[in-house]
């Protein structure tokens, strides 16, 4: 029998590998791109590992402890450029970016939350694809919640000017 | 907007995305470990370069994380604004102040701060109806932030004006702290300091009047309010919906700005009023530079980057109508082509 033993955090692995994909989604999104959001939701899973022992308890969250490092990541990413990752315009080679099942609708969504600024990006995926209202928008990211309103107004406006989205109304509920 | 569509689209291009790992539950727990005993190590040597502080007997301050000073003193300076503490208040100096958890007379000065997240909302999908409770709701305290809340939009809320300085006045903590209102510089500073300010309007009021600002940037010699030196754009949030709206044509904005640039008229120390919406209107400009009108109740034009200058009542609407027009004319040509 061995002396010592290694402790895993209990629930841990469960939590994984039934949120991976779930969160690398999240992180494509935040980053505009696959492989970026992956490395992005490996960063918020470490942290959560780090601080499994609150997390792994009932009520503990874990889900959102991670998307709030992530969201963090990202935003920090803006000062220090994501691991030296420019943004480009350019299509990425579906068959080398891990984009091979991707339709070309997606490809275009990715390529143009690639060409927004991270700010406009990061209030774009909480408002509209995790259903965040302004308020808990602002909270998250510790800003007004007019900077919320005026972020979201240009990441649209790029996506219309982009020709992805059709405006008839212009209006920013 | 349509924010149907943006939710399709960034769901489509979600559900097109495959993680590569395909045993994402072992990695993860490998990186962890390693992740674990890096820190450690990190660990171990600072507490080995701290034994050696200790020994030589240096006397080198390490940062307090929560610093509590029950006698409080009379003032306290913190990230370039100064506070008169109440009496029979306390200081506490913590890394991250939370509203949420906030404790009657206090005067918080923090580096960050984060409210704690809505303990019944699920991380996604709909969200739960539970009210969430703070306790730091509805009573007096105050903090000062070194990174507060972001930079204000181009058409505040409320604009006051204190110590030679425009501050944005924000309610921060909606939905969860009512009773707390924030106040940064009207600039554009990504994270300035904030005061937020908890109380009831009275006391919020005689609790800001402890605080001083730096003063804000000086009228431009010329006169007048300060505007970029090239403008490309004019935009606004407007009412009902607060939908942004643009102005990119040469002429409107040549007519903005020389409406603008016609206003010289400079108010005197002492009558700065309160711009406040509804009634006062924002619009914003390159350079991060916005211009405030308001109306009859305060007859006056800011610029962020400078200048108060006395403005007819009106103005600020007609402007906000030249922008909504070309904004119109510029959706026509999108959908023609």
């Amino acid at each position: 029998m061995a002396l010592f033993r290694r402790v895993e955090p209990a629930g841990y692995e469960d939590f994984v590998a039934g949120r991976y994909r779930e969160i690398v989604r999240f992180g494509a999104l935040l980053t505009g791109d696959v492989r970026l959001g992956e490395d992005l939701a490996q960063e918020g899973l470490i942290a959560a590992f780090r601080s499994w022992h609150r997390l792994g308890v009932p009520d503990g969250r874990p889900e959102a402890y991670v998307r709030r490092v992530m969201v963090r990541t990202a935003m920090r990413a803006r000062r220090r450029r994501w691991r030296g990752e420019v943004p480009t315009e350019e299509l990425p080679d579906a068959s080398r970016r891990g984009f091979a099942d991707q339709s070309d609708l997606s490809v275009q969504v990715f390529a143009s939350l690639r060409r927004l600024p991270v700010d406009q990006r990061v209030v774009l995926v909480l408002r509209f694809w995790a259903d965040a209202s302004e308020a808990e928008v602002a909270q998250t990211l510790g800003v007004a919640v007019g900077t919320v309103k005026s972020r979201t107004s240009r990441a649209l406006a790029t996506l219309r000017a982009s020709g992805l989205i059709v405006d008839s109304s212009k209006e920013t509920s | 907007m349509n924010p149907t569509q943006a939710s399709e689209l960034l769901e489509r291009a979600a559900a097109s995305v495959t993680p590569s790992e395909t045993d994402p539950a072992s990695r993860m727990v490998s990186l962890g470990r390693r992740s674990v005993r890096r820190r450690r190590a990190w660990v171990a040597a600072g507490s080995v370069a701290v034994a050696v502080v200790a020994v030589v007997a240096v006397p080198l301050a390490l940062a307090i994380p929560d610093r509590l000073d029950p006698a409080g003193p009379s003032t306290v300076s913190f990230g370039g604004l100064s506070v008169a503490v109440p009496k029979g208040w306390r200081t506490s100096r913590v890394t991250t102040f939370d509203p949420c958890i906030a404790e009657s007379k206090t005067v918080y000065l923090a580096a960050r701060w984060e409210p704690s997240p809505p303990s019944s909302r699920a991380s996604s999908g709909p969200a739960a109806d539970v009210p969430v409770v703070c306790k730091g709701d509805g009573k007096a305290w105050m903090a000062v932030v070194e990174k507060g809340v972001g930079r204000p939009t181009s058409s505040p809320e409320r604009l006051v004006f204190k110590d030679g300085q425009l501050l944005d006045v924000e309610q921060a903590g909606v939905g969860m702290v009512s009773s707390m209102l924030s106040y940064r510089a009207f600039n554009d500073e990504m994270e300035a300091t904030t005061a937020f300010i908890s109380g009831d309007e009275s006391g919020r009021e005689q609790l800001l009047k402890r605080v001083t600002w730096p003063a804000g940037p000086s009228a431009p010699s010329s006169g007048g309010l300060m505007l970029p030196g090239k403008i490309t754009y004019a935009t606004s949030d407007v009412p009902p919906s607060n939908g942004m709206r643009f102005a990119t044509d040469a002429k409107t904005l040549k007519q903005i700005r020389t409406a603008l640039a016609e206003l010289r008229d400079p108010v005197p120390a002492g009558e700065e009023c309160t711009l406040q919406r509804p009634g006062a209107v924002g619009i914003g400009f390159d350079d991060n530079v916005a211009v405030m009108l308001g109306d009859t109740t305060c007859p006056q034009a800011v610029s962020s980057g400078g200048g108060r200058v006395w403005a007819p009542a009106g103005l600020g609407q007609e402007l906000i109508d030249l922008i909504v027009a070309s904004d119109n004319a510029a959706s026509k040509r999108d959908k023609k082509d």
